[in-house]
Formats: structure tokens, C-alpha cells, sequence
């Protein structure tokens, strides 16, 4: 079933994709409507605040999201020209952890506790070649040694590995496959400022090794300047702005992310989290009318919060969602 | 490892000794007395002064303690039944099999059915068939065993005639009563099951296994359901562990000649020996599956294996450490 659009020359196309959950009798509208593209080697940041729905949107390309809470989920996902949001769950299967793996947000938790590290990283193994055990389990001693963790600790637990080693172990099994397309969810937002520029800069390496794809989710704009080539800005489940890295740093269009660099303490400082934007990000069961970022955005006017506002492009590539942008 | 079962066995000399006094002192000062009932009210004075006295019941009481505790310890004795005359320890040795075939069978038939029935409302969560199930297994908590007991009988025995209702002379007799006794534990392990998948596959863990591509059947049984087993296991060992110091109801209402009727006649009897047999019996196979039990935790949870290790093993380097386990 290939289909060849203008938008399918990417290696990665999201289109649409809408993320809903129930909870407590209400639905959660979490992701609506977010597109990008990705290219074969290149890295996206998607960049937001907490519960912007970065994580929902990682997992509903991967297609894991929880069956229990998930209300609705639609949108195309087009991986290397294969339409893989209507494919079969079993050959979904065999792409995940294949040709496209991710790594989990928080490495205190995604390890399986009563499995070893090494078992965890040769299941992956196994699944996607026809190597045996013996084969597998040397592959996955490799890809600890990879990451830095000898491979003498590879039939300990995780309980026995501290935190920054569980997310090299996490690494090494979204890796160990060869994957042609990275989800990695804040992968450094657990480690120290020490061992964040060393995982950083063994993904980064890795990746260029594989011509990996990769899509960097974090809320750190530092490590957005350091692996990533193209931007996407999320904001209460939606992308506001969208570009070239350089177009997003140098020439922010929108109020939130103009608000967002304007809130870092100095480029060259260590803490380079988001933050100080007044008020809080909308609710995700009851989103405001219009645009969702005028109740805080000081430049808002009725219009703003008549209609939902489309995106508009502001320069070849880079787009933004905002009446007023460029500033 | 091998360290802490020497232990934990070790441990359990003092809490035999400890249960062997509490239920001999017990007994010392619970009214009634065994001569009166092995002679009946007809009895003279004189008649049960004499038997009194063969028995040995005349003594103090720390005489007599002395002697039950030398008996049972240098001996390995629990004495004679004052009623039937014969070897508590014999006695309690052939009627411990068909005890054993109750408990066991009763607690794996809980199991097999009732994990993955607990697993299937846990994956199939708020649907109609979670809910029946969960309703159903609420009734079966909370219905109690004699009736369920009796019901059986009327339907396999009376009505279809495909059973036999009481005895105990082939494994046929312990179909029914395996069957009341499981039905409980079925329902309590469905339901328990059931709350700690719900909770085992939020999390992240599982998430982590889907993206790797595992299929979903060992998502499930692979990944979650052996960080769900701790609570089940708990449950189920406390049940077994109950269930070997005998199932009364049960093994009166299919007379059954098992541990717990024993017991429970003994106690009727005030007849000294037996009770206090049996009583230490249940407190050794208690202890064994607790400590079975505590076992398996360890090979289920590397983390609670570790914790065992780790009292008497900080010490000792890395190598020794691994050669050991
Ligand atoms: N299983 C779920 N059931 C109900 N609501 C959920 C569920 N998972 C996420 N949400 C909600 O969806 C929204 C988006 O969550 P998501 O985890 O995608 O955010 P995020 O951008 O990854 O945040 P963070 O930076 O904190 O990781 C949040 O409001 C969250 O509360
Ligand atoms: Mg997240």
C-alpha cells in the first residue's frame, strides 16, 4: 500500500494526530491535532511544558497507549512510506522495538524489576532477528558496554543499577535493534548536568553511527540547541510553532515561545528550564475557546479567543500558530 | 540463600518450644477434665483417683510440663491418646496424607483457575464480562464453604449419582470436597489477581515491554503478572498453611478422618496429648510453608532475594558473593 504524496518524501510524516483519555468521567483532550515531518538522520525537538502531551504523542506513534484510559486516537502516521496507524497490530508488532523504539521518560520505572538488564535487552533481540539466546545475550552485553556499563553487571537487576545506569540501560534496549526511527522521551531530564552531556553525546553518536532518526521530546531547551535540527513547540496538545532550530532560537514568532526564552536565566547558566510564563497551562479536560494560550498571552485581543487560529506561515518552513506573529 | 533457609529453620526450634509450652499451659487451665469423660458420670470417686493417677494428672504443674517437654524433645513423642490409647504422632502421620490431598489440591485448583480468570478482568477491565465475573466472585467470596459443601452433594451425589458423598477410599471421595474448598479460593484469588494486575500493568514497565514489540500474551504472563504474584502468593500460602492444620467443616461434612476433625475432637475429649499434638503439628507445617512461601518470594523478586542475602553478606566482597549464590 504505498502511496506516494507530497508529504510521504519524508522518512517520518505525523498527521492529525489526536490523543484523547477518559478520566474520571471527563475526556482528557491531551494531543489535537499535532503534524510534523522528520527526515532520514535528522533529529525534532517537540519542546513543552508538563502535560503539553509530548509523552501521549510518542505513544501514540509507537501505538502503546494505554487501552484502559485511551478515548480516542486518530491520525496518520506514515513511517518510511507504510501507513503504520492502520497496519495490523501483529505486523505493528514487529516494527516496534525494530524500526522504531523509544526510550522511556523515567528510567526508575520503565525496567522491568524481576528481570535482569541483560534478559530485558536480548528479548528485544530475539524478537527482531533469528539469533538463539547465546547470541542474543552477547548482544545485549555489547550494547551494555556501548553505554558505558560493563558487562559484567549484566545478569544484576535494576534495583542493584543507580539512576543514571538505568537510563543507559534503557538506551542500549531502545538501541539494541538497529532502529531507524529514536523516540526519546526526556531522556536526560533524570540524570545529573554531568552525566546528561554524556548520554547526550553517546545518542548523538550512536544515531550519526546508524543514521538514526530521532524525535527528542524534553523540556530543556539546552538539549534542544545541542541535538536537534528542527523544532516543534507544543502547547496544550497542539504545535504553536514549527521550524528550522535556527528559525525557533533566532526569530521566535509566537508569545509562548517567545515567553519561554525570554524565561531562561541566560543561555550559558545551568538551569535552563522552562518556566516563569504567567498563569498555568490550560485545562486538558476543558480547553479554552480560540486560541489556547490567550488567557496567558499579553497580546491577546477578542479575536484571539473567537476562533481556532491556523497555522500561518511566517518565513519558507517556518510556521506559527498566532494572529499576531510575527511579533 | 542457603544461609538464610539455615536460619529461618533454626528459628523455628524456639517457636515450637514456645508454641509447645503456651498450648500445654493452655490446657493445664482449660476446665474440664479427660478422666471424667474416658469413664463416663457413672464413675466413683475412687475409680477416677486411680486414673488420675496412671495419667499422671495428679502432678504440679511444672512437673508435668517438665515431663511433656522431655518426652517431646528427647523422644520426638507427643505420648498416647487418653481416649483411643494409641500414638498421637502415629495417628496424626496417617491422617496428615488425606489432609495434605485436600489443601493441595484445593489451593493449585484455586490457582490454575483463578489467576488467569483474575487476569482476564484485569485486561478486560469495566467490560460486562469483568463486571459478571467480579460479581460472580463476590457471591463465591462470600458464601460460606458448608453450604457450598452440601449443595454439591445434593447436585453430584443425590441428583447425577456421579459421585460419591462421604469417605474416603479412593481419590474420587476428594473430588467434592476439593471442590468446596476450592471454590472460595478461586473466587479470592480471581479477585485478588485481579486488583494487582490492574495496578501491574499501568505501569511503566509494561509499557516499556509493548515497545519492544512483545506480543501481548507475554506482556501479560512474562512481564506483569510475576510483579502481581507477591500478593497472590501471600494469599495462597496463607490459605495452604491454614488449610494442612486441617478444613473441619469440610472434612466433617464429607467425613473425611483428617487433621482438623481431630483436632476438634480432642479438644472435646480435653484429651491432653492429642491436642497438643496436633496443635504443635500445625504450628511445624505453618512455619514450613511460611517459610515456603517466603522462598518463592525470593525467586519471584530478585529485590526481596537480595534483602535476605544482604544481612549476612554485606560483608563479603562482589565474586564470593555470586560464587556463593
Ligand atoms: N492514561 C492517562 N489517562 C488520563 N489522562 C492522561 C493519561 N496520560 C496522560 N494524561 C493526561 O494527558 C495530558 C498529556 O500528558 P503527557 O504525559 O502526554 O504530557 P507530557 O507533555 O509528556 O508531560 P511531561 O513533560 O510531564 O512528561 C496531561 O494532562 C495528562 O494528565
Ligand atoms: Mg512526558
Amino acid at each position: 500500500m504505498k502511496n506516494i504524496t507530497e508529504e510521504s518524501k519524508h522518512f517520518l510524516s505525523v498527521q492529525d494526530m489526536v490523543v484523547q483519555y477518559r478520566s474520571e468521567g471527563k475526556v482528557v483532550m491531551a494531543v489535537n491535532g499535532v503534524s510534523f515531518d522528520l527526515d532520514k538522520g535528522k533529529t525534532i525537538g517537540l519542546v513543552g511544558e508538563t502535560g503539553a502531551g509530548k509523552t501521549s504523542i510518542a505513544k501514540a506513534i509507537m501505538r502503546i497507549l494505554p487501552d484502559h484510559s485511551t478515548y480516542q486516537n486518530s491520525g496518520k502516521v506514515m513511517l518510511d512510506q507504510e501507513d503504520i496507524m492502520s497496519i495490523p497490530e501483529q505486523e505493528m508488532r514487529k516494527l516496534r522495538g525494530h524500526k522504531l523504539s523509544m526510550i522511556f521518560q523515567d528510567p526508575m520505572t520503565a525496567l522491568n524489576p524481576v528481570k535482569s538488564v541483560a534478559e530485558q535487552i536480548a528479548e528485544a533481540v530475539r524478537l527482531h532477528s533469528d539469533s538463539n539466546k547465546v547470541q542474543a545475550m552477547k548482544r545485549a552485553k555489547d550494547m551494555l558496554e556501548l553505554v558505558g556499563i560493563s558487562a559484567d553487571r549484566a545478569n544484576e537487576y535494576p534495583h542493584q543499577f543507580s539512576g543514571g545506569m538505568k537510563q543507559r540501560v534503557v538506551i542500549a534496549m531502545a538501541l539494541a535493534c538497529d532502529p531507524m526511527l529514536l523516540i526519546a522521551d526526556e531522556p536526560t531530564t533524570a540524570l545529573d548536568v554531568t552525566i546528561q552531556a554524556q548520554v547526550l553525546e553517546m545518542i548523538n553518536a550512536l544515531k550519526e553511527k546508524l543514521n538514526t532518526s530521532m524525535i527528542m521530546i524534553t523540556h530543556d531547551l539546552g538539549v534542544v540547541a545541542e541535538t536537534c535540527d528542527t523544532v516543534a513547540v507544543i502547547y496544550a496538545g497542539q504545535v504553536i510553532e514549527y521550524g528550522a532550530k535556527e528559525d525557533i532560537f533566532d526569530r521566535p514568532a509566537h508569545p509562548y515561545t517567545v515567553g519561554l526564552f525570554k524565561a531562561l536565566p541566560g543561555m550559558n547558566k545551568s538551569s535552563r528550564r522552562l518556566s516563569p510564563i504567567v498563569g498555568m497551562p490550560p485545562d486538558p479536560t476543558d480547553l479554552p475557546s480560540g486560541c489556547s494560550f490567550s488567557p496567558r498571552c499579553p497580546y491577546a485581543d477578542d479575536a484571539c479567543k473567537r476562533d481556532a487560529v491556523g497555522m500561518q506561515e511566517i518565513t519558507p518552513g517556518h510556521t506559527c500558530r498566532c494572529l499576531k506573529a510575527p511579533l | 540463600m542457603s544461609k538464610y533457609i539455615l536460619k529461618r529453620i533454626l528459628l523455628m526450634i524456639p517457636i515450637l518450644v514456645g508454641v509447645a509450652i503456651l498450648i500445654f499451659t493452655l490446657m493445664f487451665f482449660v476446665p474440664g477434665d479427660p478422666v471424667e469423660i474416658i469413664l463416663g458420670s457413672s464413675a466413683t470417686q475412687a475409680q477416677v483417683e486411680t486414673v488420675r493417677e496412671q495419667l499422671g494428672l495428679n502432678q504440679p504443674y511444672i512437673i508435668r510440663l517438665g515431663s511433656f517437654l522431655q518426652q517431646l524433645f528427647l523422644h520426638g513423642s507427643f505420648g498416647n491418646s487418653y481416649v483411643q490409647g494409641t500414638d498421637v504422632g502415629a495417628e496424626l502421620l496417617t491422617r496428615f496424607p488425606r489432609t495434605l490431598i485436600l489443601a493441595l489440591f484445593s489451593i493449585l485448583l484455586s490457582m490454575v483457575v483463578g489467576i488467569p480468570l483474575g487476569i482476564r478482568a484485569a485486561t478486560h477491565a469495566n467490560s460486562a464480562e469483568d463486571r459478571i465475573s467480579m460479581f460472580v466472585s463476590m457471591i463465591g467470596v462470600s458464601m460460606p464453604n458448608f453450604w457450598l459443601a452440601l449443595m454439591l452433594v445434593l447436585l453430584f451425589a443425590l441428583k447425577l449419582g456421579i459421585l460419591p458423598s462421604s469417605g474416603d477410599k479412593g481419590f474420587e471421595y476428594y473430588i467434592l470436597p476439593i471442590l468446596a474448598n476450592a471454590l472460595g479460593g478461586i473466587a479470592g484469588v480471581a479477585r485478588l489477581t485481579r486488583s494487582s494486575m490492574l495496578e501491574v500493568i499501568r505501569a511503566d514497565y509494561v509499557s516499556t515491554a509493548r515497545a519492544k514489540g512483545v506480543s501481548e500474551h507475554d506482556v501479560i504472563y512474562k512481564h506483569a503478572l510475576p510483579n502481581a504474584m507477591i500478593p497472590i502468593i501471600t494469599m495462597c500460602g496463607g490459605r495452604f498453611g491454614g488449610q494442612l492444620g486441617g478444613t473441619v467443616v469440610i472434612e466433617t461434612v464429607f467425613s473425611i478422618p483428617g487433621i482438623g476433625a481431630y483436632l476438634i475432637n480432642s479438644i472435646n475429649n480435653r484429651d491432653y496429648n492429642a491436642v497438643q499434638g496436633s496443635v504443635l503439628y500445625i504450628a511445624f507445617t505453618f512455619s514450613v510453608v511460611m517459610l515456603l512461601v517466603d522462598l518463592i518470594y525470593a525467586f519471584i523478586d530478585p529485590r526481596i532475594k537480595a534483602q535476605y542475602e544482604g544481612h549476612s553478606k554485606k560483608r563479603i566482597k562482589r565474586g564470593e558473593v555470586k560464587a556463593d549464590a
